[in-house]
């Protein structure tokens, strides 16, 4: 028996049974409880909004217009949301120095980079991820475990279903970067190993 | 013809849901807007849907991770292998409660029955056999496998599903990273642990055939320790469709008797518990496991002759501690881990062939006994990061399996004291253990193995891995299987495999050493093996759509038959096993994960296979040349949740010899309704399998060597069915 004698053979009853199926699965949306945000866009906001908060060395950027570039290496979670928040800071802020994300698959592509997500795909390289990064003045920022313990800068973690990150000001330091107090303040502040 | 309106009518629905689809997109920059209109203080702040909470919608379209294609943690999109994983959200939308019916919807695969038992053969891109060793299925990494058949056991019993966190599967080969048996496929179930659970679940589940599911999970943080636990319960009856006729239905014709069972039902009666301990803490794993199966109905029966009172029992008791160090040092990921696993099956009672038989053994023809096996396994991994754009793996293992135990009772074949022939009225049972006339002997199998595998980043698109294993067997000697894969990343949105691989299946010990009055083991007997070429695409249309394309071809060499041996007298047939024929095949799997909007999405996919026996250059038959799988979710309203599938398997051709018509096709449509609320503590299923109450088979075998069918009229599957769940979490 296949779908086609299903509907061909089928009764009336059995017949109007898929046709009001078919009609349920088209009604839709108008109930759809209201969304909360979902994690990896409230991560692409942050990673986005980091940008705020540090100070990177002048001779970091070129040109007065050289964009400030967030790199992402390895496969990210974030979808559109990353573009789309940068795309909105880049709208508001007419003039200044523009945002521009790169999504990037291997580490020598890395300078040129002033901000660096380290996607979980990459947890297996991070040591030697950060042993090349720390040449530059680029703040790292992941998901991955023990990144900041491991001399990492930025880590997201979930505490009750909400996005917090810790942060390491020293690791910070030490390429040349700054961390507004502001974002000390919200973040948990921890020490790497690497010290 | 067949597809026309099919299509037609799936067709018109996806048409009209796009027609009325929202813009997702927009919904997602009005979320970011807002989230950018709010500083970090109050972001921090900000109640978040998990990725990785209940939602089917994104669950389906978003990249999925698996490890089990090189032991490092990769999207299925660039792994080296064509994959698919399951969720434990899947698994709950579509309403499975076992194992098989959730590998039932990888592009592919197909569940078919066996005779033994009606234990399910896990058909995989065309490659059937009775007792299918061919599918490796791992459990949290660790192998199932027994020595006896190379398969899960005769009194499988099933797997429930409420432990299982998710489903990695490999279609193709994986014995450069696995070793024996990694041939068709490699099945891994990772089971839940405290991240999974989060509190305390219990539930229960009533259902057709008298069916009683009953479970109970934890998770929780207990000084210092992460510990999980889980306890599983499932009684049923079976479906007991009616088989026509048997076995004994042609001897009953011979011998001029009416003791046949048939027409009668199948016996699939069982009682399942499985329980689950999985204690965590830093680096350190201990993971424990108990599968008690009791009342395991005899199916079609041992001889494929109804067997209404016949059962078996089994108890498997696995243990492992893993110890696994990301930064053992600063370049080195390490993973240490000892297991242990321990099976013993038993007959209690069995009848090969009822009372009466050839007008004598008043009490049937009887079979008791069982066996027990042991397994110690090490193993040693790691991976090395420290060479700029190669992610080096390494690793080496050892594992002892004792077949320790095998015990034989019977009331017919030669009586041990006498060395005679025993009388066909003999009504006393006889022990053949320990005698020379015992159907297996006790022994054991020592596997050693190392393997290597690079994992090279080209430059920013191109990925190359290289993995070769080397195994020493005691019994039958080495094998080394390599993979290539070569993964481009074609366009951001596109990525391209091409995949080589080797892979082996170890001759069991029915294969090797079985002593029975029709089946002889070959000791000189070379494993199986098969050579796997597939080009994949893995292409990401929208945010929403996902489509996937495989193309394989393979070839199987010194495939175990059991064949006529020349060297016996013309009078008594008796088969051997050989490394014999060759087996070719190829074909595609098409696959499409669509999130139309934002509470309603699809998945579907379409595989095709042909796989000719080079013996007789006649397809092999049995597995479904044609396999389409459809599944929708949608949330009407609030809280509740719509599943719908639709599986239909066609062309399934007879195998040379075997002189009847095309199996059937079938089409069968499962229902799931649900009501779960995010936060909430309740969840309420209804579940309609078979919707339409289908008549579908699966394929009995052949004309046996007498050139009678003793199951002619195939394998019953069961007819509409339904269950009602109720779960509790807090």
């Amino acid at each position: 028996m296949n779908i086609n004698n299903i509907w061909r053979g089928s009764s009336v009853p059995k017949r109007f049974f898929i046709i009001c199926l078919n009609l349920l699965l088209v009604y839709t949306g108008a109930f759809a409880a209201q969304p909360l945000p979902r994690e990896y866009q409230l991560k692409a906001v942050f990673l986005n909004g980091f940008t705020k908060f540090i100070v990177w060395p002048d001779h970091v950027f070129a040109k007065t217009v050289t964009p400030l570039r967030i790199c992402v290496l390895g496969e990210h979670p974030f979808g559109k949301a990353l573009d789309i928040a940068v795309a909105n800071t880049n709208r508001r802020r007419r003039k200044g120095r523009q945002i521009e994300v790169r999504y990037i698959n291997i580490i020598d592509q890395v300078p040129g980079c002033h901000t660096l997500y380290v996607s979980k795909s990459e947890q297996y390289r991070q040591a030697l991820i950060l042993d090349y990064v720390v040449r530059y003045p680029v703040l790292t920022v992941s998901d991955i475990d023990n990144f900041v313990i491991n001399g990492g800068m930025i880590q997201f973690y979930v505490l009750h279903n909400k996005v917090r990150f810790l942060i390491a000001p020293q690791t910070i330091r030490d390429v040349g970067l700054e961390a507004h107090g502001n974002l000390l303040r919200i973040a948990d502040v921890v020490s790497s190993n690497n010290r | 013809m067949l597809l026309k309106p099919f299509f037609g009518c799936h067709c018109l629905l996806l048409g009209i849901v796009c027609l009325i689809a929202l813009p997702i997109q927009a919904n997602e920059k009005a979320m970011i807007e807002y989230l950018q209109s709010l500083d970090f203080e109050q972001l921090t702040e900000m109640e978040v849907t998990l990725d990785d909470v209940f939602d089917v919608f994104d669950g389906l379209v978003k990249k999925r991770r698996l490890t089990v294609a090189t032991g490092a943690e990769q999207s299925t999109a660039h792994a080296p292998a064509v994959t698919t994983v399951i969720t434990a959200q899947d698994i709950e939308a579509i309403g499975a409660t076992d194992l098989d019916e959730v590998l039932e919807t990888v592009p592919g695969l197909h569940v078919s029955r066996s005779t033994v038992l009606h234990n399910p053969i896990y058909t995989i891109r065309g490659i059937h056999s009775p007792d299918n060793p061919e599918v490796l299925i791992l459990i949290n990494g660790i192998s199932t496998k027994k020595l006896f058949y190379g398969n899960r056991g005769r009194a499988w019993g099933g797997m429930p599903v409420n432990a299982i966190a998710r489903i990695e599967i490999i279609r193709g080969p994986g014995s450069a990273v696995f070793g024996a048996d990694a041939f068709s496929g490699v099945i891994n179930i990772i089971t839940k642990g405290v991240e999974d659970i989060k509190g305390t679940e219990i539930g229960m589940r009533v259902g057709a055939f008298n069916t009683q599911d009953a479970w109970l999970l934890h998770g929780s943080q207990q000084s210092g320790f992460d510990i999980a636990a889980m306890l599983e319960y499932r009684k049923t009856d079976g479906h007991q469709e009616i088989v026509e006729a048997d076995g004994q239905t042609y001897f009953d014709k011979v011998h001029g008797t009416n003791v046949s069972y048939a027409p009668g039902p199948i016996n699939l009666s069982r009682r399942n518990l499985d329980a689950r301990l999985d204690i965590s803490r830093g680096n350190w794993q201990l993971r424990s496991g108990y599968q008690g199966r009791r009342n395991v109905g005899t199916g079609v029966g041992m001889t494929q002759v109804l067997d209404p009172v016949g059962y078996y029992e089994a108890d498997r008791i696995n243990a492992d501690l893993t110890y696994h160090n990301p930064t053992f040092t600063k370049y080195w990921d390490v993973m240490t881990q000892a297991s242990y696993f321990h099976s013993m099956l038993a007959v209690p009672n069995s009848i090969l062939y009822p009372p009466g038989f050839n007008h004598a053994y008043p009490e049937g023809r009887v079979l008791m006994g069982g066996g027990s096996e042991e397994h110690t396994r090490f193993k040693a991994s790691g991976f090395y990061s420290g060479l700029t754009n190669h992610l080096v793996r390494v690793g080496v293992g050892y594992s002892y399996a004792d077949l320790y135990k095998f015990l034989h009772t019977t009331n017919f074949g030669i009586d041990p004291a006498t060395g005679k022939p025993l009388s066909p009225n003999n009504t006393r049972l006889v022990e053949l253990t320990d005698t020379p006339y015992v159907a297996m002997r006790e022994t054991a199998r020592e596997n050693k193995y190392l393997f290597l595998q690079d994992t090279w980043t080209i430059n920013a698109d191109w990925v190359f891995t290289a993995g070769v294993r080397y195994d020493h067997y005691s019994d039958f000697g080495k094998t080394i299987n390599p993979r290539l894969a070569l993964v481009w990343q074609t366009r951001p949105n596109l990525t391209s495999k091409l995949l080589y691989g080797r892979a082996f299946r170890a001759p069991s010990f029915v294969n090797l050493y079985v002593k029975g009055p029709v089946l002889r083991g070959n000791p000189n007997l070379q494993p199986e093996n098969i050579q796997t070429w597939e080009l994949a695409f893995d292409y990401r249309a929208t945010k929403n759509l996902n489509l996937a394309l495989n193309l394989f071809t393979y070839k199987m060499d010194d495939v175990i038959r059991a064949a006529l041996d020349s060297q016996v007298s013309a009078t008594v047939q008796q088969f051997t096993s050989f490394n014999a024929e060759s087996q070719v095949g190829r074909g595609l799997e098409i696959e499409a994960r669509w999130k139309l909007i934002k509470n309603f999405s699809v998945l579907g996919n379409y595989a095709f296979q042909e796989s000719i026996d080079k013996k007789y250059n006649h397809d092999v038959g049995k597995a479904p040349q044609h396999q389409i799988y459809l599944r929708s979710d949608w949330m009407p309203i609030p809280n509740w949740y719509l599943n719908t599938q639709i599986n239909w398997v066609a062309a399934r051709k007879r195998p040379y010899g075997d002189p009847r018509a095309e199996l059937d096709d079938y089409t069968m449509v499962d229902l799931t309704m649900r009501y779960k609320k995010l936060k909430g503590n309740w969840n309420f299923a209804l579940n309609i399998r078979n919707l339409f109450d289908v008549k579908a088979f699966e394929p009995s075998p052949g004309p046996n060597s007498s050139g009678f069918i003793s199951i002619p009229n195939d394998l019953p599957l069961a007819g509409r069915h339904f269950f009602a769940e109720m779960r509790y979490s807090f």
